[in-house]
């Protein structure tokens, strides 16, 4: 394992696309740190962490491109063909790749953080966010990144075809988010709208609070919050906002998809016919 | 041309990822719509065409594969060896990415009308007639489409590679989605704010002020044209029922589509076909 772990480093660190990503997220680390200067000249109060975890969307898309590009190219160039022919185990080649892509998936995001920290702590001073809750959000973000790896690397091992696998991993990103945007859209509509109204005397006061018909009670509730806290494209927006209130959870989901992905992953790749 | 055109689309009709696609638009669409009707059993007209900002991520994926698999096959050079014009080869992948645009565009919004048939759901608008602004709508969607396909079309016959093609075509279309977004968000912001404040326990609005992130003079001019002219902003003016300036919009797709395709076939024509 360790050779093929060798090897495969030395051909990630002479990937173009590998170079590419990690060129691309420092270039948003600079365009965001431009866009939050601009904001701190217009007036508004800036913090060196509001956008320490924008990279949390970008990374898996980084990740969706590099792994059927990677893994794909062992498909499609016979060289997974060739590592089971000189005797290394399918279940070794499955875990192997995983860690390729969840290494790469944390340099995307050092990409990221080192520029913008740097140049953010030099912009904007000392952030007043605690370090435990950017350390913990640090951690979270590991985790997410690794489910989508996991998630990336289980569709790219199972269709072996490069072109299907990169566009079934971003069309699964995208529906992810759309799923996430409009779960987080549904938890945070408030129970009571609180309207104003026009007296009598012209003054203007508050009225009754009506009830929200789009406010989410009991187990819907309780269905959204559990897809919030285990579906990785919730996670995300969790973490860019600093709001993970059932961390456990979060931890907990991961974890379990991670051991899921990579035993049917692994399982399915043992039987797969290579021809 | 029209030889081409009838392979093209013989092999369309037999291409499974089109139906997929088709039926994930339908269906999307739909539980959009019903998760917007509201409690007086109404739904305002622009949102029932929330699936039409991410039409072009669909139809990347489709046409991706679809135009790719010509030069991985060896379709490509087949068709030149036999005396076909490249600059014919180009227009009918054109049409024919128009067409996959057309239909799933066409699929959304028969998905959409099922889920308001379903709960009986009427459709309003704030401001104008609901009928006049559907019609708008639609032509605006039918260009849109025919502009999408132009860039999809332009990225998948420039790029060899069926991955490399695909994966272009749908991180385009991703990134202009989420870019028209930005850009949309920008010119939403009002010119002058002014901060509630409670006076007697009576709710006051304080002095206004020049809001920071207003956008104003020149590049507020160019923003909007970006959100005019860009598909996936497009999509997002109708959904919000701010599709106001219509001979903008239409004008800007069809330069769109018919500066893409008058580029795209003017590389073509010179690009090494291995």
């Amino acid at each position: 394992m360790i050779r093929l772990l060798s090897a495969g480093f030395k051909r990630l660190f002479t990937n173009k696309i590998f170079w590419t990503i990690i060129a691309v997220m420092c270039a948003l680390s600079v365009f965001v740190n431009i866009n939050l200067y601009s904001n701190m000249k217009e007036g508004y109060a800036v913090d060196v962490a509001n956008c320490m975890f924008v990279f949390i969307y970008a990374v898996p898309i980084g990740i969706a491109v590099l792994c059927s590009s990677y893994i794909g190219s062992e498909f499609s160039d016979g060289t997974i063909r060739n590592k089971i022919v000189i005797g290394h185990s399918r279940v070794a080649i499955y875990l192997t790749n995983l860690a390729f892509i969840f290494v790469s998936s944390v340099m995307f995001m050092l990409a990221y953080v080192l520029p913008y920290s740097v140049v953010g702590l030099i912009l904007f001073g000392k952030s007043g966010v605690g370090i435990s809750a950017i350390a913990l959000n640090f951690g979270l973000s590991l985790l997410t990144l690794l489910a989508f790896t996991s998630l990336y690397s289980l569709c790219t091992m199972l269709l072996a075809k490069k072109a299907a696998a990169g566009i079934v991993c971003l069309l699964l990103f995208m529906a992810g988010f759309m799923c996430a945007m409009s779960i987080n859209t549904r938890l945070e509509a408030p129970e009571y709208h609180q309207g104003y109204e026009l007296k009598d005397d012209g003054s203007v006061g508050l009225g009754e609070p009506q009830l929200n018909h789009r406010y989410l009670r009991g187990t819907k509730r309780a269905v959204y919050e559990a897809a919030n806290d285990i579906l990785p494209s919730c996670q995300c927006i969790q973490i860019s906002r600093y709001g993970t209130p059932h961390t456990s959870r979060i931890v907990i989901s991961n974890l379990i998809l991670l051991a899921a992905a990579a035993v049917v992953g692994a399982a399915a790749f043992k039987r797969r016919d290579l021809k | 041309m029209v030889r081409l055109l009838n392979a093209g689309f013989s092999r369309l009709l037999h291409y499974k990822q089109l139906y997929i696609a088709v039926i994930l638009s339908f269906f999307l669409s739909a539980s959009l719509t019903l998760s917007n009707i509201d409690s007086s059993n109404g739904i305002i007209a622009g949102e029932t065409l929330k699936t039409i900002p991410v039409v072009g991520v669909f139809a990347a994926a489709v046409l991706g594969l679809f135009i790719g698999t010509e030069y991985s096959d060896g379709t490509m050079r087949n068709k030149l060896t036999v005396g076909t014009k490249r600059r014919n080869v180009y227009f009918t992948n054109y049409i024919i990415s128009s067409a996959v645009c057309t239909v799933i565009c066409i699929s959304a919004m028969t998905g959409s009308a099922a889920a308001c048939l379903l709960t009986g759901a009427k459709l309003y608008t704030p401001n104008a007639d609901v009928s006049t602004v559907m019609l708008l709508n639609a032509v605006g969607v039918l260009l849109m489409s025919f502009s999408i396909a132009g860039i999809i079309t332009f990225i998948c016959m420039m790029v060899s590679g069926k991955a490399a093609g695909g994966i272009s075509a749908m991180l385009v279309m991703i990134v202009m989605v989420f870019l028209g977004s930005w850009a949309y968000s920008r010119l939403c912001e009002p010119e002058f704010v002014s901060d509630m404040m409670l006076v007697n326990n009576i709710p006051q609005s304080g002095p206004k002020y020049l809001n920071p992130l207003y956008v104003g003079g020149g590049a507020r001019s160019i923003l909007e044209l970006a959100v005019d002219v860009m598909p996936a902003t497009q999509g997002m003016l109708m959904v919000s029922d701010e599709f106001y300036n219509q001979p903008i919009c239409y004008i800007g797709s069809i330069a769109l589509a018919v500066g893409f395709t008058a580029v795209g076939a003017a590389m073509f024509s010179k690009k090494d076909i291995k």
